[in-house]
């Protein structure tokens, strides 16, 4: 399959593809020749320890990473034939159909309508009728539209800690992303804001195409397709997740499988 | 693009800077070319033969910033010391509002207050006690000499440090308050007293910072203007004593940039805020530097 | 060996009784001079305060009259610096935590701004002095406004970026991730969770420069007659309180007064307020 040959890749089970990257904060390397393919409409789960560079991997994908001045990278990384790395890729574009949401819940100071409107209206120009019906489905998606419908205009840094994370994931899947990017998104819930969470990524796999960073093993078993095992900055292992969990191949994995 | 924006004004930020540098030497270019070094040391001060020298002036600056650092650094200290170990969070934080309200008074204010209450009460209760006191003794005798009028050298030294007082102490303050609590346990565990805690391990740990408060207050006094130009006394003479009229270099300015005729006169003055700006710029490059250190420990 | 142990507790005992009275003076001697400078502010100038005041104009030395075009023209060349500042000093403060760079121009911009900050107001003056003031050929209140702008902007930058520094920079990557264009983000979600501090900043600066005297001398002057075109010298309340005070004349330092007291309580009560409300709403 060439590169180039954009009808197989629609249909190609490779959605995005890292190639011979590298990474830097200053002058010290923190990513090491990662080489990772990621399987469309799969979840796929990045585990390792802190310092392993699982998060870093995640911020190139959206190149948030570009935030911070030190930080660079080199390599490729092939999204529907193009390399998002290129300087001339439009960033701002790329953001749209790859999604992101955070560790900690980041509501913006507005409204809970505006909060996912605000992009949106950057993006596409949209009804009221269209917009309000596009918060109500990605309200819906993240299943907090039961919780918030009476009230849109309430603030949301109002909202609970959970209710503010699935806020975060309404929004991001108001843009109709393509890929979604989530690191360590239920680490600073409690478990019955995690249940809720990690249920609403089982039902968006079946639409996005899923990557998941976290360091839970349990939280791994339950929802990955896909597992990989990232330690010093390289990739270790990557397989589908009874392979990883049954007979993991590298002694580092089975180091790390140890705690589970 | 925004970025570049905000990018451009930053640059206009650190052109302005030696923009100002590079417009005062050559306003006071004349000055520079014809007194060349001497405008440092000589004390000939005369605007009919335009002849002008800058040592009393100069001298005032420092004498006045030095005494108002010696009152100002004790007094700060201890109310900084009193808002953060003596007095509980909740009054302290109202009194420290109070401190900071000081500091929020227009120095012509102090100026003001200094010319019509504060000297009058100086020259009638406290200087002619110092100067009878010292009459007698050589040497001191010319330094707490002069007359009991009120204004002069001394008495704008002390306002000065009222002035700096705020300043300091609310610096003092955040450097204390930085310190971590569990030096303070472990200091009072091990049966020490305030008095204890403060100068043989507060002190210590904080020096730095301490030391970038005092420079800082320095910096302040060296430039203070209108609460020193009411009661200097605006004198071109070299010391003669504490209680004797004198000028700084911001008083000078003030009192004679707008009758200053001719080329010379004014490149004099402005020649003389040259040398105040560098000598500010030095001193608040040393206060920034031990902040900083201050602040890492 | 406890006769010994028992002088030198008291001995240190009253080392620490003696350092606290110290303290305690040291706050008395603040207090005072607050109290005292209140008091003489209070006093003589509220014998001064009268309708007439606020009618009519100033007077020349020697004779009775009002305050009137000093108030107007405090007003318009302190609320003129303000708004030229706040927009300045907030965007370089933005290019600070928004868009940093990798070298030292962060760094230089901080130590030329504290030094801009804490550099003698005077030298300020004499500065714009010797570019609008000679370019123009005559004092003006446009040369005052640029002199207290410059005064006002180290300040305003220092405050916002003391308040923008601190937002989490996760809510920054998640509006970025959004595909918002950063100047979109710097406003709506920034500036926005900033909000109370960039205001109490800009509104504290506006009451500092307020009360700055020595650049006005050197720019503006005064202007005995109401004139508001900023092309020319305007009344102002500091350099009255400086040319009046001085002055050997009884009425003109009773104005004097009067406009001390003015001024020093419209910047005490915007301090005052400013720092009640704002720090309510940041402790929400």
């Amino acid at each position: 399959m060439a590169i180039g040959d954009t009808s197989s890749l629609i249909s190609s089970k490779i959605h995005i593809s890292v190639k011979n990257l590298n990474f830097f904060y200053g002058k010290t390397q923190t990513l090491f020749n990662v080489n990772l393919d990621f399987h469309r409409n799969k979840i796929t789960a990045i585990m390792g320890h802190s310092g392993s560079g699982k998060s870093t991997l995640l911020r190139i994908l959206n190149r948030i990473y570009e935030l911070y001045p030190e930080h660079h990278a080199t390599g490729e990384v092939i999204f529907e034939g193009k390399n998002i790395l290129d300087k001339r890729y439009d960033v701002e574009k790329l953001r749209t159909r790859i999604g992101m949401v955070f560790q900690k819940p980041t509501p913006f100071p507005m409204s809970i309508y505006n909060n996912i409107a605000f992009a949106l209206k950057n993006n596409q120009k949209l009804s009221n009728f269209s917009m309000n019906k596009r918060v109500r489905k990605s309200l819906g998606q993240a299943t907090l539209w039961k919780e918030v419908k009476e009230d849109l205009k309430r603030s949301g840094t109002a909202l609970s800690g959970g209710q503010q994370q699935r806020l975060c994931i309404a929004r991001t899947l108001a843009m109709q992303p393509d890929i979604l990017l989530l690191d360590e998104p239920t680490s600073a819930l409690d478990p019955i804001s995690t249940e809720k969470v990690e249920t609403v990524i089982l039902e968006l796999a079946k639409t996005y195409t899923v990557i998941l960073v976290t360091h839970n093993l349990r939280q791994a078993e339950r929802v990955a397709d896909f597992v990989v095992f990232m330690k010093e900055g390289e990739i270790k292992e990557a397989s589908e997740k009874k392979e990883f969990f049954n007979n993991p191949q590298r002694k580092s994995t089975q180091t790390f499988l140890k705690y589970f | 693009m925004f970025k570049n924006l905000t990018r451009t004004l930053v640059i206009c930020l650190l052109a302005l800077i030696v923009l100002m540098f590079l417009t005062l030497i050559v306003m006071s270019w004349p000055a520079i070319q014809k007194f060349g070094f001497s405008f440092i040391y000589s004390t000939e001060w005369n605007p009919v033969t335009e002849m002008f020298g800058a040592l009393p002036i100069i001298l005032g600056t420092l004498i006045t910033s030095f005494i108002a650092i010696l009152i100002a650094v004790p007094i700060s200290f201890c109310i900084a010391i009193f808002l953060t170990q003596i007095i509980p969070a909740k009054i302290s934080i109202v009194l420290a509002q109070v401190i900071e309200l000081m500091a929020a008074i227009p120095s012509i204010i102090y100026g003001m207050w200094g010319l019509f209450v504060f000297a009058p009460f100086l020259s009638e209760y406290i200087q002619p006690y110092l100067i009878n006191a010292f009459a007698n003794i050589p040497v001191l005798n010319f330094i707490f000499g002069g007359y009991s009028i009120g204004i002069g050298v001394f008495t704008a030294g002390i306002i000065l440090s009222f002035m700096i007082i705020p300043l300091i102490s609310s610096v003092v303050r955040d450097v204390v308050n930085a310190v971590p609590s569990v030096m303070k346990e472990a200091a009072y565990s091990t049966g020490a007293t305030r008095f204890e805690f403060v100068f043989k391990i507060l002190l210590p740990y904080c020096k730095h910072g301490i030391f970038g408060a005092l420079i800082l207050g320095l910096g302040r006094a060296l430039g203070e203007t209108m609460a020193v130009t009411f009661i200097i006394g605006n004198s071109h003479q070299l010391f003669e004593g504490l209680f004797m009229p004198g000028t700084t270099i911001s008083a000078t300015i003030a009192n004679e940039f707008a009758e200053a005729m001719g080329k010379i006169y004014p490149a004099a003055l402005i020649e003389l805020s040259l040398i105040l700006f560098v000598i500010t710029f030095i001193v608040l490059s040393i206060s920034r530097y031990f902040l900083k250190r201050g602040g890492n420990q | 060996m406890s006769m010994f142990d028992d002088k030198k507790r008291m001995r240190r005992h009253t080392l620490n009784t003696i350092f606290t009275v110290i303290c305690y003076i040291s706050v008395a001697i603040g207090v005072a001079v607050l109290a005292s400078t209140m008091y003489t502010l209070f006093s003589k100038g509220i014998m001064a305060i009268n309708l007439s005041l606020f009618i009519e104009n100033l007077p020349p030395l020697g004779a009775d009259g009002g305050l009137k075009n000093a108030i107007l023209g405090s007003l318009i060349i302190t609320v003129s610096a303000v708004v030229i500042s706040a927009p300045i000093g907030i965007l370089i403060a933005t290019n600070l935590t928004e868009f940093p760079t990798k070298g030292k121009l962060g760094s230089a911009v901080r130590f030329v701004n504290d030094i801009l900050l804490s550099a003698p107001s005077i030298i300020i003056g004499l500065f714009v002095y010797s570019i609008v003031v000679r370019a123009l050929g005559h004092f003006s209140a446009l040369a005052g406004i640029i002199a207290l702008a410059l005064i006002a902007i180290p300040m305003i930058v220092r405050t916002s970026e003391d308040v923008m520094k601190i937002i989490p920079s996760n809510l920054r990557e998640a509006a970025v991730s959004l595909g918002v264009p950063r100047w979109k983000v710097t406003v709506f979600v920034i500036y926005k969770t900033a909000k109370a501090g960039l205001i109490t900043g800009v509104i504290l600066a506006m009451a500092r420069v307020a009360g700055e005297t020595a650049p006005l001398l050197f720019t503006v002057l005064n202007n005995q007659f109401p004139n508001y075109n900023i092309l020319t010298p305007m009344a102002n309340l500091p350099v009255v309180m400086f040319q009046y005070a001085m002055s050997p004349y009884e009425n003109s330092q009773q104005l004097a007064w009067a406009a001390a007291f003015l001024i020093t309580m419209a910047i005490l009560f915007t301090n005052i307020l400013t720092r009640f409300f704002f720090s309510r709403s940041r402790n929400k």
